[in-house]
């Protein structure tokens, strides 16, 4: 007999040598003792955690010689049998080479039969979730209702292929991923029995490889004990399975976080050189980078990332150099790039792009900061008004205003500086100057055309709240006048016109006025095209085409929507007639 | 080839080699790495020191076992791979494989066998391996051979030892294209440094088209930027015409570089224009004479416009990927590559 891997070598042959799924093996154990155990079973999870070898335990402990036993003896001819997989009563299939509906009509027919020297017949079908549609249906009867003398046993890793009406038919055993702890016990139990040389630190990088499958631990022990003739430390175990020294890695961290795209591309290339697969770098460190945010956000680290305490520190450190939302940035793009180098022939190319594209970022401002920033900006432009006129606030006010064109500048100007760096705010100040002998002699008059903006939303919110179909024409209009008698509303459109006018609506109106106002009001409705009642001082129409808005653009609605939507000035208007004759 | 005969790949063949040392070969392996480096040779390698009667551990070329490995025809050796013009392998091979691995060896010894471009196998197929895989009978040993893991299933993966295959350093590829093959050193440079580390791929470069060609993307690229649409369509005319085998003139079209091999180049250049922005000008391999070219087109170019430059090169060679129209995308991928920059 040649090499047995050590994953062979070390298949347990006790329910107590079994890692990590107490649950399952001691739920065995008493449905043995109490001789409770159920015709059919189904083990799912994970690769390599212990599925098959669960599964043969069971055979064994049902077929003993010593009785079902939930001890197993190991020294019986059946249990012998059962390890050297010839037992003539227990049938392993492997499900995903034996798909069909004809094999599993041979194995229904084939298990009718008793027994030939054991207690059962047990027939395990490992990777079950291969069988085809018809092949799962020929089992069910079978399944539901065996001979007495019968078990079965399903194992897979994909239990969500399987059909319901085997999954209920079936007692379910999920098997975990094996812990870290639990794996690095494992490894040293093995070392020593194989007697190999290890320190801690290579087991707990060995383990930490495996992710939670003993079977990928075992492989990986295997291949570096062949690489290192029976040594398992850090570097070993490196070398051996191509991963990348963890100072490298951190390193590159660095560059990155340093914002230096020539040290970041100079150590990745080489990484290539020394033979490091651009995906599995790819991989490491969006995990660096995980746990860079766990750190971050969290000051139990060692509950949430899978860290040694010397590297703690040197992660909590590379925390610190920037904002959380910058490495949840950075974690995003690398996301982004690992789905693509995947997928990609040109690995080295995706991972340097990404990894230059991220080291070429300056810091991002958080949301808040950049919030509070425009804030402090509108109320130093914003000082001449008393308070920040939103958009929305400006879209019912009154047309025409020179208030209106003051404020509208103020948040342009804010727009621009907020966006650029502060030499631009010095650029936004020149278009200023027309406008600031303008809105000095009507500064009394802007904040009065607020507060009537105010009001006039108000007034709107309140018809809305009694009859919508009237607020949408309403707000089609325009706050005229208000006198203490009278509230002039000026439509341009003859159908809300029309609405307004009616004399139910009429009613409402008033009534709505009265709640409002806290006074009676009488309502007069306009077709508009009127000068508002107050207005600032703007050009003459004549000039309307020169760079000023003049009370004639605003008035027309097309405009004045233009502006609402994309906010800014008037600097030029022209209808399609005054281009053909100009 | 006998394991002595590899070229490169120094940590893979020593995990190998002491594995047989130490009489510890594991039943499963898997060989990952790029397309022509050297896997199968490997395989093929650690077949015949498996088999080998005369000289165990490192194989022959002159008994009978090893000749008749070398034909093809030992009794205990099993090669497979997709059938030609096949983009899959289905679990019909894998029944096949299953069959041979049930019967005893024919010769006292071990079996061995080597399934090739192991990342093509279908879902069903990797499946029906697992079995097999985990647990083969007798003293069989399986290789599979795969581009990558990515596309092969945890369970299948964990079953195996993964034997990874580095690209060849350009040396080692200039080297080995010099001693094996008899190339002229300056050939020999000049295809080592487009092989991306894969023989294979170098050997089925054509020198004096490679030369050509490149010579005319340099001239075009490095006089892109602001370009006339007229120029850009011409250029684009030509970059996309290797991408068509229907074309009536087939004397225009050498087909010595490969399918889209013209963009590849260009995609080159500007992977080196960025290297030599960040790196200086030790860092370029493939357009390490035409410096002065590079240097003249990077002079006013920033590192986010050169990384901008490449995504968009990228960008267009994944498009194309995809089916999209190759004129139109090579076309729009120019006239971003032209646009000139801001004056910083």
């Amino acid at each position: 007999m040649s090499y047995l891997v050590l994953a062979r070598k070390w298949r347990p042959q006790t329910f107590d040598d079994v890692i990590g799924q107490e649950h399952v093996t001691r739920t065995l154990r008493n449905a043995i003792r109490s001789e409770r155990v159920a015709h059919a079973f189904l083990f799912t999870g994970p690769r390599g955690v212990g599925k098959t070898t669960t599964a043969r335990l069971l055979a064994k402990a049902l077929n003993c010689e010593q009785g079902p036993t939930p001890d197993p003896c190991n020294a019986c001819s059946q249990c012998e049998e059962i390890t050297n997989r010839s037992a003539i009563d227990v049938l392993e299939i492997d499900g995903a080479s034996h798909t069909g509906v004809d094999n599993v009509r041979d194995l229904t027919e084939g298990v009718q039969y008793r027994p030939a020297k054991g207690r059962f017949r047990v027939v395990i079908i490992d990777e079950v979730h291969m069988l085809s549609n018809a092949a799962f249906n020929a089992l069910l009867k079978t399944l539901e209702e065996p001979p007495a003398h019968v078990k079965f046993i399903f194992a897979t890793t994909e239990s969500h292929k399987i059909l319901q009406t085997i999954l209920s038919r079936c007692q379910r055993y999920d098997f975990k991923r094996i812990a870290l702890r639990d794996l690095i016990q494992q490894l040293e139990h093995l070392t020593q029995a194989e007697d190999f040389e290890c320190d801690e630190a290579g087991l707990a990088l060995l383990a930490r490889e495996a992710d939670g499958s003993l079977r990928d631990a075992e492989s990986l022990l295997d291949q570096v004990v062949a690489w290192s003739n029976g040594r398992v430390d850090e570097a070993a175990v490196r070398d051996a399975l191509g991963v990348a020294d963890r100072q490298a890695l951190f390193r590159v961290v660095e560059a990155i976080l340093a914002e230096d795209p020539a040290q970041v591309l100079q150590l990745t290339g080489d990484l290539y050189q020394y033979g490091y697969d651009p995906r599995r770098l790819c991989h490491d460190l969006l995990q660096h980078f995980h746990d860079l945010v766990v750190v971050k956000v969290s000051s139990d680290v060692s509950a949430l990332a899978d860290l040694p305490d010397h590297e703690v520190e040197i992660v909590r450190k590379q925390a610190a150099l920037r904002s959380r939302e910058d490495l949840q940035r950075f974690f995003a793009s690398l996301l982004e790039a690992e789905e693509a180098v995947r997928k990609s022939a040109y690995t080295q190319l995706v991972v340097e792009m990404a990894l230059v594209k991220l080291a070429s970022q300056p810091p991002v401002l958080p949301i808040q900061e950049a919030l509070t920033k425009l804030e402090e900006l509108q109320h130093e432009f914003g000082s001449s008004s008393s308070r920040p006129a939103s958009a929305k606030q400006q879209r019912f006010r009154p047309s025409a205003s020179a208030g209106s064109i003051g404020s509208t500048e103020s948040i342009e100007s804010i727009g621009s500086s907020g966006l650029k760096d502060s030499t631009d705010s010095k650029r936004a100040s020149p278009p200023r100057p027309p406008a600031v002998p303008a809105a000095a002699p009507v500064a009394s008059d802007t904040v009065e055309h607020l507060e009537q903006g105010e009001q006039w939303d108000g007034f709107l919110a309140m018809v809305r709240s009694k009859k919508i179909s009237l607020f949408f024409a309403l707000k089609a209009g325009y706050l005229l006048d208000e006198t203490s008698t009278v509230l002039q509303i000026g439509v341009d459109k003859d159908p809300y016109l029309k609405e307004l006018s009616r004399q139910e609506n009429r009613t409402i109106l008033e009534e709505s006025a009265e709640q409002f106002f806290g006074r009676k009001l009488t309502i007069e409705v306009q077709k508009g095209k009127h000068e508002p009642a107050t207005k600032g001082p703007i050009s003459p129409p004549g000039e309307g085409n020169t760079s000023h808005q003049s009370a004639q653009d605003l008035a027309d609605p097309l405009v004045k929507t233009a502006l609402d939507i994309l906010g800014g000035e008037i600097q030029e208007r022209r209808t399609p007639r005054a281009s053909g004759t100009g | 080839m006998l394991l002595d005969q590899i070229h490169g790949h120094a940590s893979a063949l020593a995990i190998l080699r002491k594995a047989l040392a130490n009489d510890r070969v594991a039943h499963a392996y898997l060989f990952t790495g790029p397309d022509g480096i050297g896997k199968r040779c490997t395989a093929v390698a650690l077949a015949h020191a498996l088999l080998c009667q005369e000289a165990p551990q490192r194989g022959c070329i002159s008994c009978p076992a090893c000749v008749s490995l070398q034909a093809g025809s030992h009794p205990d050796y099993y090669f497979n791979g997709p059938l030609s013009g096949k983009q899959s392998m289905g679990i019909d091979q894998i029944r096949t494989m299953q069959r041979f691995l049930a019967l005893r060896p024919v010769r006292d010894g071990k079996k061995v066998c080597i399934l090739n471009e192991a990342h093509m196998l279908t879902d069903q197929a990797q499946s029906a391996l697992l079995k097999i895989l985990e647990e083969p009978p007798g003293d069989a040993i399986i290789v599979l051979i795969a581009a990558s893991g990515a596309t092969l299933s945890l369970p299948l993966l964990s079953r195996c030892q993964h034997v990874r295959f580095a690209p060849l350093p350009v040396q080692d590829v200039e080297h080995i294209l010099q001693q094996e093959n008899g190339l002229e050193p300056d050939t020999a440079g000049l295809l080592a440094r487009y092989s991306r580390g894969s023989i294979g791929r170098a050997l089925s470069l054509d020198p004096p088209t490679l030369i050509e060609e490149r010579q005319r993307v340099v001239e075009h690229l490095s006089t892109v930027h602001g370009a006339s649409f007229s120029t850009l369509s011409q250029l684009a005319e030509w970059l996309v015409a290797d991408r068509t085998s229907k074309t009536k003139k087939k004397a225009d079209m050498p087909q010595a570089l490969g399918k889209g091999a013209r963009l590849e180049l260009v995609l080159a250049w500007y992977e080196e224009a960025l290297h030599y922005l960040l790196l200086g000008k030790d860092a370029v391999v493939r357009y390490q004479d035409c410096l002065s070219a590079l240097g003249q087109a990077t002079a006013n170019v920033s590192i986010s416009r050169a990384l901008r430059d490449l995504t968009v090169v990228y960008d267009t060679m994944q498009a194309l990927d995809r089916n999209a129209n190759p004129r139109l995308a090579v076309e729009d991928m120019l006239l971003e590559l032209a646009e000139v920059a801001p004056a910083r």
